[in-house]
């Protein structure tokens, strides 16, 4: 059978199913503890918002946009949150300096791809950000249902 | 270069908190209703007292444009629509007020509505800009709640409505006629003019069109003074502008300017420099795809402004120019933009219909060397058919670039066939 006959929630099931039942291999969808350094937490956001971003540029049509922020962009987001969170903005501005954002894109195409979105199915994107506002997961925090 | 104090836009970059409260504390939301007490004439003479010229690319007049509109209304509504249809190739300057400063272009939105006699305002916003679509309806959203817009906007006792609407992506739908048939729910071909919209505009009612910057700056025109905006450039050229740096220099951008400084020192301060040093400069496009090009040699002394690039036979347009460096098949360049403007060409007129299809063919063969010498200035004939004979623009469009090109590049297309017809071409030109 070609993956072309499949329909995108029989492919997310059998993604599911490929996981395992603990799904432990998949990056996590938790936010880092609270012991996690300024550097990590900073990219756990970072990647957060790329994966809501990417799962908004392609969904709008299908109603899902990004939540209204008064950042815009991944990264002057992430940072900006986490200095009204209290962090220290030149901490933060050489953790900026210092990260490999190769990484961060792989981690966010790999929350996704772990989650059934395949990179050439649009609409594969929009069943995983559907899910992810369903959960009220951090990703779907992000996101908005119009 | 443009003091920090004279910029109107605070936020370009994103770097501030671009909600009502952010954009409050700019300085934004800063006594509008006592710029509305001061009435429809005071507000349409000062705009035309700071010389702001629309910035979408024609440069007319805004104020002038403003008092078009008829004075008492004869029972039908008046509408602003405001052209957020940016898909000018290289102009990327309207998104970044958009994305990030979007309550200038709402407080704009109502303070020329109010000027017009319009209690109902349309944003016209590209298809592509999703993002900006984002933002711009939640800072709309914002305004709504906090009072701003609505009924009894800002306490000044007018009502105003401000509805935000998506494109599907097309070009031409930013000429405004066709943009006015797109929001009726029409297909986006160009109407004829007369009427002007300012007589028959969106559903048959007094309607005037205006770009997102020239809507966005006219809050602070109006609290620092005409006096203040008309300091800034040459004569007819006045204020400050947002400006874009695209191609071959080394840090590409979109800032706030003054008017009528060279264009040297625009891209040696704002672009860091062309890529290789000045002398690698072969070329700009001054401001949007059918600007026509001008070559290194006249731009030594080049005033980046509407009247010095109409004096020399291009267009100042958007303000956002497309640097060349001699890396650059100016040929190849010139006919992908003759390829764009045949794809978007909305069929309606037949010199453009078949005229862009037809510029394309010719540019197809100059770029490879195949034509003949002569068939430059069959082109260049065909593009004088096209221009001037089409409903809109588009098909003027379509022709001044490559008018432009054979203008300032004809011994390159030249070269370039007699080297294909004696079997020198090589890597003379890029496949």
């Amino acid at each position: 059978m070609s993956l072309r006959l499949l329909s995108i929630p029989a492919l997310l099931a059998l993604l599911a199913a490929c996981q395992g039942p603990s799904g432990a291999a998949l990056p996590s969808a938790n936010a880092p503890a609270r012991s996690a350094s300024l550097a990590e937490r900073w990219e756990h956001r970072v990647v957060t918002i790329s994966v809501a971003e990417r799962i908004a540029d392609q969904c709008y049509a299908e109603g899902i946009s990004l939540a209204p922020s008064p950042w815009s962009g991944a990264v002057t987001r992430a940072t900006e949150e986490l200095v009204a969170e209290g962090a220290d903005r030149a901490a933060l501005d050489a953790v900026y300096a210092n990260h490999d954002f190769n990484t961060s894109a792989a981690s966010a195409g790999a929350y996704l791809a772990a989650r059934g979105a395949l990179p050439d199915v649009p609409e594969s994107l929009c069943a995983v950000g559907e899910a992810e506002i369903a959960q009220g997961s951090e990703v779907g925090r992000v996101l908005q249902k119009l | 270069m443009l003091k920090d104090e004279d910029r109107i836009f605070t936020n370009l970059y994103g770097m501030h908190d671009r909600t009502l409260a952010g954009a409050k504390a700019r300085g934004h939301w800063d006594g509008t209703a006592g710029i509305l007490a001061k009435g429809r004439d005071w507000i349409v003479d000062e705009m035309k007292a700071s010389g702001l010229r629309g910035r979408g690319g024609a440069g007319f007049p805004t104020g002038l444009k403003w008092s078009f509109m008829p004075k008492e209304s004869d029972g039908r509504p008046a509408y602003l629509v405001i052209n957020a249809d940016e898909s000018e190739p290289a102009t990327c300057k309207d998104r970044e007020i958009m994305r990030h400063d979007p309550h200038t272009l709402i407080e704009g939105a109502l303070i020329a509505s109010f000027a017009m006699g319009a209690h109902t305002s349309y944003i016209y916003i590209r298809g592509e800009y999703i993002r900006e679509k984002e933002a711009l309806q939640a800072a709309i959203d914002e305004a709504y709640d906090a009072g701003m817009i609505g009924k009894n906007a800002c306490g000044s006792g007018w009502d105003f409505d401000l509805y935000l609407h998506h494109g599907a992506g097309a070009y031409i739908c930013g000429e405004e006629t066709s943009l006015l048939e797109s929001l009726e729910g029409k297909k986006g071909m160009p109407r004829m003019k007369p009427p002007f919209p300012a007589g028959a505009g969106l559903y048959g009612c007094p309607t005037t069109v205006n770009n997102v910057e020239s809507i966005a700056v006219v809050p602070t025109i109006l609290r620092r003074g005409a006096t203040w905006f008309s300091g800034f450039g040459r004569k007819n050229n006045a204020g400050t502008k947002l400006m874009g740096l695209t191609g071959h220099v080394n840090t590409p951008c979109v800032f706030e300017e003054e008017m009528s400084l060279s264009v040297r020192e625009i891209i040696e301060k704002h672009g860091g420099g062309i890529r290789g040093g000045w002398d690698n400069l072969k070329a700009i496009i001054p401001g949007g795809a059918s600007c026509p090009v001008l070559p290194r040699d006249a731009l030594e002394d080049a005033i980046f402004d509407f009247d010095w690039m109409r004096e020399n036979k291009s267009s100042f347009g958007t303000g956002c120019m497309i640097v060349m460096d001699n890396s650059v098949d100016v040929v190849k360049a010139v006919w992908r933009l003759s390829k764009f403007f045949k794809h978007e060409s909305c069929g309606q007129c037949t010199p453009c219909r078949e005229g862009t299809g037809w510029m394309m063919r010719v540019m197809d063969r100059l770029v490879t060397g195949e034509a003949e010498v002569e068939e430059i200035d069959m082109l260049l004939d065909v593009t004088k058919q096209v221009e001037g004979h089409t409903i809109c623009a588009l098909g003027d469009a379509a022709a001044w670039p490559i008018q432009g090109l054979i203008r300032h590049f004809r011994e390159e297309i030249e070269d370039r066939i007699k080297a294909k017809k004696t079997g020198r071409m090589g890597a003379m030109a890029a496949e």
